[in-house]
């Protein structure tokens, strides 16, 4: 292959990445440091303003309320939930059926792969106060119609994710649990290893740098997510209000450029730390 | 009392029948050999020793205890695997010990007891590292460790010796061979290398298609073997099987005929003929059969030769030198005592000395 | 039963039932609502009907909406599968300096610019190139945003081709475009077909990119349209909702069954992000 063609084959690729996800990463530390806003005077001539938009970040308890929700959000339905969730469902699954595999799975991915819009509207039906699903058959047992988004928002937004994204945590956990020789296993079964040892012994160890891969991308992907914005818009009064909400609202609700990039500065720092560590540990691995 | 004995098993994997109304029984002193080709069912039988899987029909015995449905662990036997399933996590003691830890042993006890069994087993300087830090023999030894640390009444043995490459394999069989004596308790052991079986087991049991075909020492499989299977199983270069006629006291292989040593009354239309190779004696002069010498492949001891008896061809094994070349025609002789004619459905069939 | 290993499948049927009934039931309301002729937010089973599904296709905005998504998906799909194609065939059959930073940097900017991180320099970039509540904005950005993800499974699955193939058809006397053509693209039709499939899942399920990007209602694609039809005040209209929910649903599952059943599940780390 000649020089001219290895260029030729890259260009459209690169041209396209370099404008649509390249440049907006670095352009975004540059808006950052301006006062542009949508509309009005300062869209035409933004001025400069350097690190004063950082600091009224750090100044902002609406920024440390998103950082709160979003770091509750990340552990509660990320870390505890969809991988909790995930290794038990491939704990369970393990060394069954395939066709009990599949069922399961299936069901699981069902919830993964729907549209997020079509997902936040099953959702606000299935939680609907008067005649929600849930809500109709806890009265069956004599439980109060629960307002859900209102009582418990948080947590309500954390099992939602959780149902939403078990399905990555399970599949990979269930791929990690298959490498494991089977002849490991057996070895403990006629040894007569009690089922909690056998985790601690045999499958945690073997399958240790799978969970770490699994924390670090569902971590990065959660801290992410849009998705609740569709349920709550962030309410009631800002209690749901993840750092991506909080962005949207400040850069499309209030206009104001400057300081939605600004804290987008920060969210991409923290996935520029997130992506780091999970391709230094992927890189070690192949080591 | 028999010490391991299989009661009519039958084991199903969906359609497929694994294990097919199988019964033996094994001796506490036996070194006893499931021998057969790949997907024969001998490793579903392993494992059904082991209760790694269980039987639809039949009852499964070890020390006159019913274990069908018990599981493996209150089975009291040990299993090495094909692979050796060594823990990568764990150092070769770790390994060895882990038997012992997890039925809450005392230290020094499973200390005493690693530090003997590495010692029989020769992998003493060995403790410290991890299995992928040492060879495949090494490993294999260490598997055996994990195993006799656990004192079991019955030691399964998976292909052990499948996963070494063939100089050590040697190694291997020897020593096992020798570990064997000092055991003290019944081998079971699955290959499919007829001369490993022959080589180490006291009692062989060759399986096809989920069904032993014959049960015997290594002599009588050799010697007498029951079925054609069994013949062309065992032994390299296998026994000749040609096709033949037994008719008033001879046995016709196209057109030529020679007499057999007892008088046959029976008459066989389609019959084997089965022969092995060391048992064919080859004359310039006379013989049974007329011959023509095909291929000569010398390998050092013996000398494998290859012949065309009208249109079949027959391997013969000669230990001294061959004064023919390819092309000559020769006359083969047989011993007699060794021919084994097998009826049209591959069993064996005696001649009966005539009165 | 004799056999203790019973217990132990019962038990785990029965921590399994509730996590799956869990999972199940906020679907189950989408399979049923459609064909309820009383819709309701409770899932009620009563007499099918598909009168829910007519007035789909009824409203204009509904069908507006299809439209312009299908020409998005397939404005994606099309750019995607060409430039990765390309793209993958030179990181996978070619090596140059730099080669290897490249991939880095590729891998770290698809994996940290998530639209939800850069939705503001996003919007900004369409705004100055003039590409705001147009097609093209919407296409070009999430093409940009998800190619480098398409470009590592193509390359993977393109390095796992052997050269052999190639080079015997060189010996034979092929031309390059002919190799290209004659082996390369039907030997790699499984990957082609697994980064189109994904590129069509992702743009048509997408939400945030054409929510910022675009601003009247015609131009809407269906996420957005349904957005619309329930955060709308006023009663909404349950059963034509659930219905279009499940006709816009219908063909990201499909697809992604399809893939599945035909390939086996190819486990993409990058599936989604």
């Amino acid at each position: 292959m000649g020089k001219k063609a290895v260029v030729l084959l890259l260009i459209p690729a690169l041209t396209l990445i370099a404008i649509f996800l390249i440049f907006p990463a670095i352009w975004v530390l540059k808006l950052g440091m301006t006062n542009e806003t949508l509309t009005g005077i300062k869209a035409r001539e933004p001025d400069f303003v350097g690190f004063q938009n950082l600091a009224r970040i750090f100044s902002d308890r609406f920024f440390y309320n998103a950082l709160k929700i979003s770091l509750l959000f990340v552990f509660g339905s990320a870390v505890v939930g969809q991988a909790g969730l995930g290794m038990s469902l491939a704990l369970i699954t393990y060394r069954k059926s395939r066709r009990l595999k599949t069922l399961v799975q299936s069901i699981v991915i069902l919830a993964w792969i729907i549209p997020e819009v079509v997902v936040a509207y099953l959702w606000i039906a299935f939680l609907d106060k008067d005649f929600g699903t849930l809500n109709v058959l806890l009265s069956w047992f004599g439980i109060r119609k629960i307002n859900w988004f209102y009582e418990h928002p948080i947590f309500t937004i954390i099992i939602f994710n959780t149902w939403r994204g078990t399905a990555y945590s399970m599949l990979l956990f269930s791929a990690a649990l298959e490498t494991i020789p089977p002849s490991y296993l057996e070895t403990a079964d006629i040894i007569g290893t009690s089922p909690y040892r056998k985790l601690k012994d045999i499958i945690l160890p073997n399958i240790k740098s799978y969970i770490f891969t699994d924390l670090i991308l569902i971590t990065l992907w959660t801290f992410n997510v849009f998705t609740p914005y569709l349920l709550t818009g962030g309410g009631p009064s800002f209690r749901t209000e993840l750092l991506p909400i909080y962005i949207y609202r400040n850069a499309f609700k209030y206009f104001k450029i400057g300081y939605g990039s600004a804290i987008s500065t920060v969210v991409l720092m923290i996935n520029l730390l997130l992506a780091i560590f999970y391709i230094t540990l992927s890189r070690r691995k192949k080591a | 009392m028999s010490w391991v004995e299989f009661k009519n098993v039958v084991k199903k994997f969906s359609d497929v029948t694994a294990v097919n109304n199988v019964s033996f029984s094994i001796e506490k002193n036996d070194f006893f050999t499931l021998l057969g080709p790949s997907g024969c069912g001998k490793t579903t039988t392993l494992r059904l020793i082991a209760g790694l899987e269980i039987p639809d029909e039949g009852k499964i015995l070890i020390a006159d205890q019913d274990v069908t449905y018990k599981l493996p662990k209150e089975r009291n036997v040990a299993m090495v695997f094909q692979n050796y399933a060594l823990y990568p996590h764990m150092t070769v003691k770790e390994n060895i010990s882990y038997p012992l830890v997890v039925r809450k042993v005392q230290r020094q006890e499973i200390e005493k007891r690693v530090r003997f069994v590495a010692d029989s087993l020769q992998i003493g300087q060995l403790l410290d590292r991890y299995p992928q830090q040492i060879s495949g023999g090494q490993q294999q030894r260490v598997a055996l460790a994990r195993a006799m640390i656990q004192t079991p009444s019955v030691f399964l043995l998976d292909e052990p010796l499948s996963n070494l490459d063939a100089k050590l394999r040697l190694e291997a069989r020897s020593f096992l061979k020798h570990l064997y004596t000092e055991l003290g308790t019944a081998v079971v052991y699955v290959t499919h290398d007829q001369a490993e079986a022959m080589a180490l087991s006291t009692k062989i049991a060759v399986m096809d298609n989920g069904s032993i075909r014959q049960i015997g020492s290594p002599k009588q499989i050799y010697d007498q073997p029951a079925n054609i299977f069994v013949a062309s199983f065992i032994g390299n270069p296998p026994m000749n099987i040609v096709p033949c006629k037994i008719s008033n006291g001879h046995c016709l292989i196209g057109e030529q005929k020679f007499p057999l040593q007892t008088s046959w009354e029976q008459e066989y239309q389609d019959a084997y003929l089965g022969i092995r190779p060391e048992n064919i004696q080859l004359d310039p002069a006379h013989g049974d059969l007329h011959a023509q010498v095909f291929v000569i492949e010398p390998l050092g001891v013996e000398t494998i030769i290859t012949l065309n008896v009208d249109d079949h061809q027959l391997k013969c094994l000669v230990f001294e030198d061959v004064p023919f070349a390819p092309g000559d025609r020769i006359w083969i002789k047989f011993k007699r005592e060794k021919i084994h004619i097998f009826d049209k459905n591959g069993e064996k069939v005696q001649g009966r000395l005539s009165s | 039963m004799k056999d203790p290993r019973r217990l132990s499948k019962v038990l785990s049927y029965i921590i399994l039932a509730p996590i799956l009934s869990f999972f199940i039931a906020p679907v189950l309301w989408l399979f049923v609502t459609p064909f309820s002729s009383r819709p309701s937010l409770f899932i009620s089973f009563s007499t099918p009907t598909l009168s829910n599904f007519a007035r789909v296709f009824q409203n204009k905005t509904a069908i507006n909406a299809f439209k312009n998504s299908v020409v998005i998906s397939v404005g994606v799909v099309l750019l995607i599968t060409v430039c990765a194609l390309f793209a993958a065939y030179v990181l996978s059959r070619h090596y140059f300096r730099g080669r290897d930073i490249l991939l880095y940097v590729l891998v770290l900017f698809s994996s940290i610019v998530t639209g939800v991180a850069a939705m503001v320099p996003i919007f900004m970039l369409n705004l100055k190139l003039g590409l705001i509540d147009r097609e093209l904005g919407v296409i070009l950005t999430m093409a940009g945003g998800m190619l480098p993800t398409s470009i590592f499974i193509l390359k993977d699955f393109f390095d796992s081709i052997p050269r052999a193939f190639e080079e015997a058809a060189f010996v034979d006397g092929s031309s390059p475009m002919q190799v290209m053509f004659r082996i390369f693209l039907p030997l790699s039709s499984k990957g082609i077909i697994v980064i189109a499939m994904l590129a069509f899942a992702q743009s048509w399920s997408n939400f945030l990119i054409p929510f910022i990007l675009f601003r009247s209602h015609m131009k809407y694609p269906v996420s957005i349209a349904i957005y619309t039809f329930f955060s709308e005040v006023g009663v909404p209209d349950i059963g034509m909702i659930s219905a279009y929910a499940l006709l816009y649903t219908a063909p990201v599952i499909v697809m992604y069954f399809l893939v599945e059943r035909k390939f086996g599940f190819s486990f993409y780390g990058g599936i989604k992000g």
